[in-house]
């Protein structure tokens, strides 16, 4: 599945919650962590709307085993994670005029070969104290 | 109104030759005198351009500072004319004064207004930004739970004497630690692992620039990056200014600390810079790019001699106050010649290093014997297990004092490698947990480091060791 929306607010706090359990996870689970660090307590029948949206959308599955109804994430928090930062600095570096301003205010990344130099040179100095 | 447009483009062209001075010294001194002269005589210049008034100048006194400057003041003057001649014609000639109100009211009200918009759209621009990086930020947010992490937060609390609410969160958005105004002030920790001696170290750095209220001052050179929009030295100096906020922060942590300390904390820096996606944001204390000022930045923390600093403080209040009328006439003679000359120095300079690193590179891929001789080991204890692996265990303590950088082996055993490629056909011998390594070369282009050990020269991988 290619990931073109970021989600909703109130979807993706279940999402985060979902990865931080070990999968399979059930609602009671996700409701013990939501409301143990929360400030807003969540209803039940509200976290089920919300997991009956992520399976439509494709970020969860969902299986019936016995009384309890079990999700499993179908997409990985690093790639969500991926394609949320790749989004975000798209928009928030993006544009060639906001980027001239960006470079010219904030300076430019460092490559790879510069940071192995930087290494280096704080090798030498540290021989030379 | 035109009185105050004026004195705002005077006092800003005035600043900008402060500004300039001020980067000039921090390039040229930076290495003599303390960060923390710096940062306070930045903080002295940045209400200089915040505030566009002095108290000991007579506005009245039209002084020809600028060009543009010297226009709009003889704009002002006109200004007051044609009031006063309006006022008369309005009485007469009702179509006279659309005319002179076009030509002569105009310049002025323009300027404001064109100021005005500018102040809006820089304001605007960053709330925006921020807003937006905030709102991503607090939705990858997690509370931390583990109590690691969390005993050496409270420590350090302790020890620097942090009795309010600052918080600790993770957020896995974000490539460097970083200090944020959230409900709380919160200390934000990405998602890679920190041993507790590096958390120490994350931590010293975000709680000065909490204790500091540098957020603050971030604020605050927006602001006057927002009044001095038209003003090209304010990007210089935001520049600058934001570079010696960490350097200085950077030398409290490091104040009292010995070699092989700054030499871990200057490795975290790099190591945050390796793993830095483009996140930044004005709001929030973060590690500013540029191979120059990194470089400064690790100078400054290996850098153990004691520098002066008040001096530094004094000149900056001295200009800044006096910046409206002392340098007034003298803006046409900034001396530039020593910024170019350090150009070319760095430029020098760093083709000279390139050399090095080519070197570097060379004697770190250096490949050493791959025999295994027990007559090289008098007086260490060899043992073989089971499975025919040779652990080398070598009796004689280091002392930390004479070796700059030691690290000891944290798993049970490690292998000691031949080449700097640390394939398992290169292994020479393994060393058992607990045993002080001497660390003689460390690359980050690679995970191994070149160690000393029981007489030889070889490699380890990086991950194996602590610091």
């Amino acid at each position: 599945m290619t990931l073109t929306k970021k989600l909703p607010d109130a979807e993706f706090e279940i999402m985060k919650a979902i990865w931080q359990l070990q999968p399979p996870v059930t609602s009671g689970m996700i409701m013990d962590l939501l409301n143990g660090e929360d400030e807003k307590i969540r209803k039940l029948q509200t976290v089920h709307t919300l997991l009956n949206r992520l399976v439509d959308r494709g970020f969860l599955r969902s299986e019936k085993k016995g009384k309890e109804r079990f999700f499993t994430p179908l997409i990985d928090r690093d790639k969500y994670l991926q394609f949320e930062t790749n989004k975000f600095v798209k928009l928030y570096h993006g544009g060639s005029l906001l980027n001239l301003v960006n470079t010219v205010y904030q300076g430019r990344e460092l490559s790879s070969v510069e940071i192995a130099e930087l290494v280096k040179w704080a090798n030498e100095r540290r021989g030379e104290i | 109104m035109s009185d105050f447009i004026v004195q705002l483009f005077r006092c800003s062209c005035s600043m900008a030759v402060v500004a300039l001075l001020y980067t000039i010294t921090t390039t040229l001194l930076r290495n003599k005198y303390s960060p923390k002269g710096f940062y306070y005589g930045g903080l002295v210049v940045l209400w200089g351009f915040i505030i566009p008034f002095r108290p000991n100048i007579n506005i009245s006194i039209p002084a020809p500072i600028h060009i543009s400057a010297d226009e709009l003041s003889s704009g002002a003057a006109l200004l007051q004319n044609a009031f006063a001649t309006s006022l008369v014609n309005s009485e007469q000639h009702g179509v006279a004064i659309t005319s002179t109100k076009g030509i002569m009211v105009a310049p002025m009200q323009v300027a404001l207004y064109v100021w005005l918009l500018g102040v809006v759209i820089v304001l605007l621009y960053h709330s925006l930004r921020h807003v937006y990086f905030m709102n991503a930020v607090k939705r990858w947010c997690i509370e931390i739970t583990e109590p690691r992490i969390l005993a050496v937060f409270d420590e350090m609390k302790l020890q620097l004497g942090i009795t309010s609410h600052l918080k600790l969160k993770n957020c896995a958005f974000i490539s460097s630690p970083m200090l944020v105004q959230m409900n709380d002030p919160t200390i934000l920790l990405p998602d890679h692992h920190l041993s507790a001696a590096d958390l120490k170290l994350v931590f010293h750095h975000e709680m000065i620039h909490y204790q500091r209220k540098d957020l603050l001052y971030k604020g605050a050179l927006i602001l006057a990056t927002a009044i001095n929009w038209f003003n090209p030295a304010i990007y210089l100096f935001a520049k600058v200014f934001s570079h010696i906020c960490e350097v200085s922060c950077d030398a409290e942590v490091t104040e009292e600390l010995n070699d092989s300390v700054r030499y871990q904390y200057a490795m975290i820096i790099i190591g945050v810079a390796r793993r830095h996606s483009k996140l930044n944001t004005a709001f929030s204390t973060h590690f500013y790019g540029g191979k120059e000022n990194m470089k400064h930045r690790i100078t400054s923390i290996m850098n153990k001699s004691k520098r002066i600093s008040a001096v530094l403080l004094f000149v900056c209040l001295i200009l800044t106050s006096g910046a409206g009328a002392v340098f007034a006439s003298e803006t046409d003679d900034i001396p530039i010649d020593p910024v170019e000359n350090t150009e070319e120095y760095w430029e020098a300079f760093y083709k000279a290093e390139e050399e090095d690193l080519k070197k570097t590179i060379e004697s770190f891929s250096e490949e050493f014997s791959n025999e295994f001789d027990e007559q090289d080991y008098k007086g260490m204890t060899i043992t073989y297990s089971k499975d025919g692996i040779t652990i080398v265990d070598d009796p004689s303590t280091l002392d930390p004092k004479v070796m700059a950088v030691t690290a000891v082996i944290k798993y049970k055993k490690h292998p000691f490698y031949t080449s700097s490629t640390c394939d398992s056909s290169k292994i020479l011998f393994y060393i058992p947990k607990g045993k002080t390594v001497v660390i003689t070369d460390s690359y980050f282009g690679g995970a191994t480091a070149k160690v000393k050990y029981a007489g030889k020269t070889g490699y380890i991988k990086k991950s194996h060791l602590k610091f």
